[in-house]
């Protein structure tokens, strides 16, 4: 917080001192300082506290002083807030654990959206959706495991939470980068008009989800086979979805048992064991190849 | 990027807050404004007292969901 925002607030607050006092709360840590006269003499302290371009400031009403006036005085001082908050841009927090506040995309991510947004040209809603799904990631990535768990509960009410969870699968298996980098070599690949048919079939992925029985995803492989795709991953993550892409991989190797001629079929390129945040998760690659009977 | 201003209140009741703004709240908890519920931007239901996570005084949003929390501060950057 910069010393002419406290000074600021100091001004603005000042009458209200026989009944409030007010802090700078570190946004990371929670950690309050005072702001008093004397934490003027004190920068170093505040520049400690400085956390990107949030200013947490916490006013503590103390216990009733004048009863009879303390109505009307909390009313001036929400008056206050109201016009403070609406000249500075900000609000007036109820939740105190909102990490939401305090973690912004990563840096990477933000790059990566703001690329998308210029080179691929996604809409809105893709974008917000997008927007979502980096951030579930990035929880993930810091093992903020229960808060990735929150968000994604909340997501799970949303109207947007198909587009969501698709663009948290293109996220969190890597696809979002590969669609930018392709987009150099195939111009209309991967832009916003592309995206919608994407987003309805994506041929060089299967995500398995708790819908999903063993035999759709052979179906979903099946339809691949038909375009020709030459690599497939399949990805599930989850004990359940785990045991229907094992299911699914027995299923998928019966057929290669029952061929009678040279046929078409996917073969495992590549079987990958990883975890995302406490969750187990597989990746298998899939390659298409002609096989032969025994 | 803006500095974001951030007002929390402790020693004062969030119902005591919402109602000091202008918001009505019925006896079930929902929060009214001009005589209409408050709607969640993302489900589209009414909003109770204790849903509410933040709100934006100036225009008296109301901020009921990390979702919309995040898209209001994505929207000032």
């Amino acid at each position: 917080m910069s010393i002419s925002l406290v000074y600021e607030i100091l001004n603005l607050f000042n009458k209200f001192k026989d009944f409030i006092k007010f802090f700078i709360v570190n946004p990371n840590t929670g950690e309050k300082i005072e702001i008093n006269d004397n934490i003027l003499k004190n920068q170093k302290l505040i520049g400690e506290n400085v956390i990107q371009n949030i200013n947490i400031v916490n006013i503590n009403i103390l216990p009733e002083q004048i009863p009879e006036e303390s109505n009307s005085r909390k009313k001036e001082l929400l008056k206050d807030i109201e016009k403070e908050v609406d000249k500075k841009k900000g609000a007036l927090n109820f939740k105190k654990e909102n990490k939401f506040l305090t973690k912004h995309l990563s840096p990477q991510k933000k790059e990566l959206v703001k690329n998308i947004k210029k080179v691929l040209k996604w809409d809105e809603e893709k974008i917000s959706a997008l927007f979502y799904a980096l951030r579930i990631c990035d929880l993930e990535d810091d093992q903020r495991c229960s808060e990735a768990q929150e968000l994604y509960n909340k997501i799970n009410k949303s109207k947007k939470k198909d587009l969501i969870k698709k663009m948290y699968n293109f996220a969190r298996s890597g696809y979002l980068e590969g669609f930018l980098y392709k987009h150099i070599f195939e111009p209309l690949k991967f832009t916003n008009e592309d995206m919608d048919e994407l987003l309805k079939f994506f041929p060089e992925a299967i995500w398995i989800n708790e819908d999903m029985i063993p035999s759709d995803v052979i179906l979903e492989l099946k339809k691949r086979l038909e375009l020709k795709i030459n690599n497939v991953i399949i990805y599930a993550r989850g004990n359940n979805n785990i045991a229907t892409l094992h299911k699914a991989l027995i299923l998928l190797e019966n057929e290669w048992n029952n061929i009678t001629s040279p046929t078409k079929s996917y073969m495992i390129s590549n079987h990958e064991k990883y975890m995302i945040c406490t969750t187990n998760a597989e990746k298998v690659a899939l390659e298409l190849q002609t096989l032969s009977p025994y | 990027m803006k500095d974001l201003l951030i007002f929390e209140i402790d020693g004062m009741d969030k119902k005591e807050i919402l109602e000091g703004l202008g918001f009505l709240i019925d006896e079930n908890g929902y929060l009214y404004r001009d005589g209409k519920p408050i709607l969640s931007k993302i489900d589209n239901t009414k909003v109770k007292v204790e849903d509410v996570e933040m709100i934006v005084p100036g225009s008296l949003e109301v901020l009921s969901d990390p979702i919309e929390v995040s898209d209001y501060f994505s929207d000032l950057e």
